[in-house]
């Protein structure tokens, strides 16, 4: 009988083990990251988040590069010279589904980093007293802002994606979303901005925040250049004028022009992401300009007039970007500043009336000629219809702003207007960067306005039963 | 013969001090004991032992072999015994002189080597027979293996298994394999099976996507030396690896090693030395026909004579010595290795102790320059049994091994690097200096010279492992049986790669920028396993009815972490270690921690020992699963008839009692690897400007839940003649459901890919195994054996789609491959290629009779790349099939053009032994299966400044040239576009290994002082048939973690020919 008690008391602990210790012998909570539970608690969380969607929103430059310039009539793509095929392929307008340079995973890990935010923001102001209102305002509005930024990019680049404003939190919620209309996304996006120009503070405790952190006045940046895509050209005048107006930017001087990308952070500036090579953040730019794998359109030089000092800024005589071009590789990329925003409020100027009105016309000289001046060339006089602004307002943009992320939209903005009344000035400007063979399979291509816009990439399609291709791929 | 004294003396002494002496003083028995041979034994021990079999008295003999002893009771019965001898029990019988005489123990000690072998504990029974079995499972003893050149039990085991398929990644020394049970039975975990050693599993935790030098690693099975093993058993379906928990859905080869036994201690001493010559190469351009080659491919490209920097045109260049060579790279980058292996054993044990110790070393070089590989392992096993119920056994062992090898792959750059390059530098005269040759930009600047890379660059592993175990065996009485296992596996890994400014010529910056100048990487990793095992059994034996239930945990624990470290530019190429850096250009580190329970219970039942029932139940938890899926449940059920033991009326004489039917039927379960995929997590990402931020990593994976295989088996196991020939034949039939991967997830949740669920895999086929002795006297004895398979991977449902495509697009160098419904896993997709166009008035769309397609205006309508504006086929380029006849060459027509698994495999042998001499061969063979030849792509695409195979010289010309090799291109066309041009039949047969062995006879030994003495000369990989026109059809050509990486030559080191001499001693 001594002996049976022995297997009993074995046979019971191992039932014991099997009933009681598993479960939490199974939950392991992973030791190198925090789980949604953990997070979202205190004042220094809703920080955290925000600074990481910045930090991801930066990984876009090379989908910048390509979607907003290469494509453009000023930045080639340097075929053989390690580019790559996908990459060539958007220069010349062949882009496929199956072009990884058409994939906006990244660009949606922003918008659902800046979802997570939106989302427990109040969580965090009802858990942290010493979260205020201001603050939680201000992180709102941060989400806001780069949430709308984003699916600009996006409307921009593609016309028409799926639009989420929910955090992506399980595999049991539907991802399944269908594609949502250019016009539904500018909505979307303007109200996001709206909501931001409120939220947001003018200027942040340190330089490198106030430039590097949306301020109230990037929200008024990026609504004028919404605005000017909506054709709301009264709303861009005034939101052009709130950053105008309290004179806290302005025109760097010619002999600091330098300073604009490196170090940065310049009165200029309204955006720009902050790099910083100590902290190992760091670009491609440099190497990806230094390697001949872009190489400028020959009309960028032709653009210049001699006395233009931005050239020397820009382009060298080899066809090589200069811009961001220093010692190390964190230069800034500028998303928006002040010259951008006179010329962007030079064009609204122009469309405002829509029959033309030279008055207008003259305002809008005044604010072009500002950008000249600092450029040391002579002021723009006698341009007398919108046709002939448009064309000054373009090239003038090409000039100041070449290679930072805006000459293709430019072309398909002021192209799109009036349905599609400028098409024949993109084929031209476009085609003009060609020559030979390659002018005619281009101009077959970009003829149709559907292809000025990217193919959704096909892994997007695949893995969205809800996607249908857009119409110039299918 | 006198160390043999001074051992038994040693011994004896150790004896005297260990045995207790008796007190009762009633019946005295005195006398002498003897060996067989008739000499006195010093220090036997003479014992008397109760009903209860303790031990009541004792003594040992003295020096001449006498001893005296006081037994309680003239009926008492004493137990003599020696080391090395059988005890022997004799009654008393109220004598007082009783004169012993002890055998030998060595009969028995083959016997329990027998015995040992077909009682394998290590499916988990415990006092089960595997004669018992009703599960599918194959043996291999390892004792005929002993000579041959193996560094790794993959090597081994190649060629021997029905159904394991074993791939080496590469014939460098100390490279992996892809090892695949019964094909494979998941897309997106690791298919390698399970390998146990001595009942505890083995599994290197350590992160394998830090990785550094290739996707290969250190083969955690190459670190447990061939020498050391006994037998390795393949467990194959579900009734078999059951126990083993979830870690066993992949099968599980089980091995077992040599232990101590009760007998004298015998030194064993192994040693093998090997040349190894790598076989042929591909047969390359020289330098005159490359030079040839590339300014044609410019003249087609560009319509003038010019080359990248007219380097081989301009004699009065400073470089054009340089540029105008004939250097055979792949001869310099190749040589002769050696190999050297030995291994010292010493076993021996008594009544209550038995050991095991055993030390070895290998040192090889590779057939490739700059490669190596070096191992140190030490290992000891204890057994102690504290009493006859109570049994303590303790295994340590390590390992210590390095693995040297290049920053690229040597071979591949050796195939491509122009021939016109130098390996020195030449000055204006054409004369060597002592400098490498290097030019880091311009002509083919991308690629390093091979010679310098493998001088002057670093690349190695180390590796340490430990494991250790103590397991405790409680059988309280014939019923009970209690197993309690601990172990512990860590492992300590270091992967460091250094290329400095010397090996690539590159310009040295002190600037911070990630140049690939002076770059050190080093990845320090390790991995920790904890295993814990309670079993508990019952046995009951009733007459005709043997009666077995038992059950127990199994619980374990791993944890891994690595760190990635690199350093750019570091101030001088001896600086090799990113440690004595001040700033990291990159620093990455994993952390892992996993944690499974499995909760069995099994029965047992067998009737007359005919026929037998046996189920297994099983429910395993894995933390990689959230609360509600976090148990899988798997049962499994089998059975057998041994038919051979019916007295059926008519049956054939010749059928033994052995044969049996055997079925099984059972479920195994898989789980990821990573843990903790049930949270949505957040963690650090790079700062922005000063400030630190977090991100979401992934969303929470409420949904996820266990793989599932459903395992059928019908086995079949034949005994004729006296066991003198034996055969199993094996069908079976898997299905996976809910196959696991980390798949793409819709890319608008801002998340790449994730753990999901979905579609149905099987795999089905036939296994045969057959062994002989053909012939058997007393000179004589010849034994074949013979096995083959047949498995077929086929894709029953995948979700939405019905296919996952590895590249979507047809483009120059790229093949397509699909795992789709209804196809064979690892099937080869793309383009039909159907030679070249012979002028360029041919490449216009035609009709189906041959006349040209005309368009409105009559023109005729080019053959266009892609689409209708896309790139125009012409004369010399490579003609395609187009399936859909549109005239235009794109996705549309890309079918499937091969399949990577063979339709049949296997292997046979022979072994035949003549007086001292035996004689034994092995093939191996795989019949079917189709190769795609990415090097053959890469050496005939005529399309960059990379060299190119002979091949080439049959290239098209000028218009009207008939052949089927296109024109040079340089950067442009679309020649070398996936297609069944380069899809090959992979059939082979290897002569794996052929032997010769002489094993000097007893006598002649015994006179030497020694117990065995045998010389060996063997040759391995000595001979390949086959129709592929690749170097090696086997190499690289198999993962076991990615589905899409298979049946692809990429120029890997070709498996070497081994030239083996060796010997095996023992005393």
């Amino acid at each position: 009988m001594k002996k049976n008690r022995l297997y009993h008391f074995i046979l019971s602990a191992f039932v014991l083990f099997l009933t009681t210790s598993c479960e939490e012998f199974l939950t392991i909570s992973p030791d190198n990251s925090l789980t949604k539970d953990e997070f979202w608690k205190t004042k220094s969380d809703a920080t955290a988040a925000i600074v990481g969607v910045y930090s991801t929103m930066r990984n876009n430059l090379e989908y910048f590069l390509y979607w907003g310039e290469v494509r453009g009539d000023l930045l080639r793509s340097n075929a053989g010279k390690g580019a790559g095929v996908d990459k060539e392929a958007f220069d010349v307008f062949i882009v496929n589904p199956s072009n990884t340079m058409t994939k906006y995973t990244a660009m949606y890990s922003v918008i659902n980093g800046a979802n997570q935010v939106i989302k427990n923001i109040p969580a965090i102001e009802a858990n942290d007293k010493s979260f205020t209102r201001t603050e939680a305002n201000r992180v709102m509005g941060e989400a806001l802002f780069l949430r709308a930024y984003t699916y600009f990019w996006l409307a921009r680049s593609f016309k028409e994606v799926p639009l989420t404003l929910d955090p992506s939190e399980s595999d049991a919620q539907n991802y399944n979303l269908p594609k949502s209309t250019q016009q539904q996304l500018f909505d979307q996006i303007y109200a996001d901005v709206k909501l931001a120009e409120q939220y947001l503070p003018a200027s942040y405790s340190t330089p490198g925040e106030t430039r590097g952190r949306a301020t109230k006045y990037a929200a008024f940046a990026l609504e004028a250049d919404l605005d000017l895509w909506m054709g709301k050209y009264q709303e861009a005048i005034s939101a052009c004028d709130s950053i105008i107006n309290p004179k806290q930017y302005a025109l760097l001087t010619q002999s600091n022009l330098g300073n604009l990308f490196y170090p940065g952070n310049t009165v200029e500036s309204i955006w720009e992401f902050q790099y910083l090579n100590s902290l190992n953040q760091k670009h491609s730019l440099r190497a990806w300009f230094n390697s001949s794998v872009y190489f400028t359109a020959a009309l960028t030089d032709d653009l210049f007039e001699t006395k233009d000092v931005r050239k020397s800024n820009a382009v060298s005589n080899a066809y090589n970007v200069l811009k961001y071009n220093v010692t190390t590789d964190d230069a800034h990329w500028i998303n928006y500043r002040y010259a951008d925003v006179l010329l962007m409020k030079a064009e609204a100027l122009t469309h405002l009336d829509a029959a033309g009105n030279q008055t207008n016309f003259n305002a809008a000289i005044v604010e072009i000629n500002k950008v000249r001046a600092r450029a040391g060339v002579e002021p723009l006089v006698g341009l007398t219809s919108i046709a002939e602004l448009d064309e000054a307002i373009l090239d003038e943009r090409g000039r100041e702003l070449c290679f930072e992320g805006k000459r293709w939209f430019d072309l398909v903005r002021i192209a799109s207007r009036d349905n599609n009344s400028g098409k024949s000035m993109l084929i031209s400007r476009v085609l003009s960067s060609f020559d030979g063979i390659d002018q005619q399979i281009v101009s077959l291509r970009i003829s149709n306005p559907e292809s000025w816009y990217l193919p959704l990439n096909s892994d997007a399609i695949n893995n969205n039963t809800s996607l249908v291709q857009n119409p110039y791929y299918k | 013969m006198k160390y043999r004294i001074q051992i038994k003396i040693a011994i004896a002494v150790l004896f005297t001090m260990c045995v207790q002496l008796s007190y009762a003083q009633t019946f005295i028995v005195k006398g002498q004991v003897k060996d067989a041979k008739g000499l006195p034994l010093p220090g036997a021990t003479v014992i008397e032992r109760d009903a209860n079999n303790r031990t009541i008295s004792g003594v040992s003999t003295d020096v001449n072999g006498n001893y005296q002893l006081r037994a309680s009771k003239p009926t008492a019965v004493l137990i003599v015994s020696f080391i090395g001898c059988k005890s022997q029990e004799v009654k008393v019988n109220s004598r007082n002189l009783i004169n012993v005489t002890l055998q030998d123990n060595e009969h028995s000690l083959k016997e329990v080597e027998v015995v040992a072998k077909s009682t394998v504990v290590s499916n988990g029974f415990l006092n089960v027979d595997k004669r018992n079995l009703a599960a599918a499972t194959t043996t291999i003893k390892m004792k005929e293996l002993e000579a041959i050149p193996a560094a790794s039990i993959e090597e081994v085991l190649d060629g021997r298994v029905s159904g394991l398929m074993v791939s080496m990644n590469s014939g460098d020394p100390g490279a992996g394999a892809m090892i695949q049970l019964r094909g494979s039975g998941s897309l997106g975990l690791n298919t390698k099976p399970l390998i146990v050693v001595d009942g505890i599993p083995w599994t290197s935790n350590i992160p394998a996507e830090s990785d550094l030098t290739s996707s290969e690693g250190i083969s955690n099975l190459l670190n447990i030396p061939p020498s050391d093993i006994a037998t390795i058993d393949i467990l194959k379906d579900a009734a078999a690896t059951a126990v083993y928990g979830s870690e066993g859905a992949n099968g599980v080869i089980a091995i077992t090693t040599k232990r101590g036994d009760n007998m004298r201690p015998s030194v064993t001493l192994t040693s093998k030395f090997s040349y190894t010559r790598a076989p042929g190469q591909l047969p390359l351009l020289n330098g005159t026909q490359y030079k040839t080659m590339i300014l044609e491919a410019y003249q087609n490209r560009y319509l003038m004579e010019k080359t990248p920097d007219d380097l081989f045109l301009e004699p009065d260049n400073i470089n054009y010595e340089n540029y105008n060579n004939n250097t055979d790279w792949l001869k310099a980058v190749t040589r002769s290795g050696l190999q050297s292996d030995n291994n010292l054993s010493i076993r021996g044990g008594g009544n209550s102790t038995a050991y095991s110790v055993s030390l070895g070393y290998l040192s090889e070089t590779g057939t490739t320059i700059g490669t190596a590989f070096q191992r140190a392992s030490g290992r000891l096993a204890f057994d102690y049994k504290v009493s006859t119920k109570l049994k303590f056994t303790s295994d340590v062992s390590f390992t210590n091994s390095l693995k040297k090898e290049n920053t690229s792959a040597l071979i591949a750059d050796a195939n491509i690097i122009a021939p016109v390059k130098p390996i020195y530098a030449q000055d204006r005269f054409g004369n060597n200096t002592y400098n490498y040759f290097l030019n880091p930009t311009g002509f083919q600047g991308g690629i390093n010279n091979p010679v310098a890379t493998a001088y002057l660059a670093n690349a190695q592993s180390k590796s340490d492992l430990m494991n250790s175990s103590v397991q405790m065996q409680l059988r309280p009485n014939e019923k009970w049986n209690i197993l309690s296992v601990l172990s512990l596996q860590y492992e300590n890994a270091e992967s460091d790669k250094f290329l400095p400014q010397s090996a690539t010529g590159k310009e040295y910056t002190r600037t911070n920028i990630a140049s690939g100048v002076n770059t050190a990487t080093s990845i320090p990793k390790y991995g920790l396993t904890l295993y814990q095992k309670n079993w508990l059994t019952y046995n009951l034996t009733k007459k005709d009815h043997t009666f077995t239930i038992g059950g127990g945990t199994i619980v374990k624990e791993n944890r891994a972490r690595s760190l990635t470290l690199v350093t750019d530019n570091t101030a001088s190429e001896f600086i090799l270690s990113p440690y004595s850096s001040y700033t990291f250009s990159s620093m990455k580190s994993t952390s892992s921690i996993s944690r499974s329970v499995s909760l069995t219970s099994q029965m047992l039942y067998i009737f007359k020992d005919k026929y037998s029932v046996q189920a297994i139940y099983r429910r395993d938890g894995s933390s990689a699963f959230g609360g509600k899926n976090r148990f899988g449940n798997f049962p499994s059920l089998s059975g057998f008839w041994r038919f051979g033991a019916e007295k059926l009326t008519g049956k054939a004489k010749w059928i033994d009692n052995e044969s049996k039917i055997r079925f099984s039927w059972g479920l195994t379960g898989r789980a990821p690897a990573v843990s903790a995929s049930n949270y949505a997590t957040y963690s650090s990402t790079t700062n922005y400007g000063e400030l630190a931020g977090v991100k979401p990593d992934n969303f929470e994976l409420t949904t996820l839940r266990w793989e599932t295989t459903e395992q059928r088996n019908l086995g079949l196991d034949l005994s004729l003649f006296k066991n003198r020939f034996n055969a199993t034949v094996e069908a079976y039939d898997n299905i996976t459901n809910d196959l696991l991967w980390a798949r793409p997830v819709a890319t608008n949740s801002g998340f790449e890919s994730a753990y999901q669920n979905f579609g149905e895999l099987q795999n089905r086929g036939i296994e045969l195994e057959m062994t002989g002795v053909v012939v058997k006297n007393k000179k004589w004895r010849v034994a074949a054996n013979f096995n083959i398979y047949k498995n077929q991977s086929k894709i029953l449902s995948l979700p939405s789609g019905n296919e996952i495509s590895k590249q979507n697009d047809i483009n120059n160098g790229a093949i397509i491959q699909k795992i789709r419904v209804g196809d064979e896993l690892g099937a080869f997709y793309g383009l039909r290629y159907k030679g070249v166009f012979a002028r360029d008035e041919d490449a216009f769309v035609k009709n189906p009779d041959g006349s040209f397609v005309t368009d409105l205006t009559g023109q005729k309508i080019p053959i266009r790349f892609n689409n209708e504006t896309g790139y125009i086929f012409q004369g010399g380029d490579a003609i395609y099939e187009d399936i859909n006849k549109d005239g235009v060459i794109n996705m549309q027509d890309v079918v499937k053009i091969g399949d990577s698994r063979p339709k049949l495999a296997g292997g046979f042998g022979l072994n035949a032994t003549y007086k001292e001499f035996t004689f034994s061969t092995l093939f191996s063979f795989r019949y079917g299966n189709q190769i795609f030849n990415a090097t053959r792509m890469k050496t005939t695409s005529m399309y960059n400044d990379n060299n190119q195979t002979t091949a080439v010289m049959s290239r098209w010309r000028k218009q009207g040239d008939e052949t089927d090799m296109p024109r040079a291109l340089y950067g442009a066309g679309f020649n070398w576009i996936g297609s069944d041009r380069y899809v090959e039949d992979g059939s082979f047969l290897r002569l794996s290994i052929v032997s010769l062995s002489y094993k000097m006879a007893n006598k002649t030994v015994n006179k030497l002082g020694l117990k065995s003495l045998s010389f060996t000369l063997s040759g391995s990989n000595l001979f390949l048939w086959t129709k592929y026109s690749g170097v090696d059809p086997e190499v690289g050509t198999g993962s076991n973690t990615d589905p899409f990486a298979v049946g692809q030559d990429n120029s890997v080191t070709p498996r070497a020919r081994y030239y083996t001499f060796s010997t095996v001693v023992s005393f």
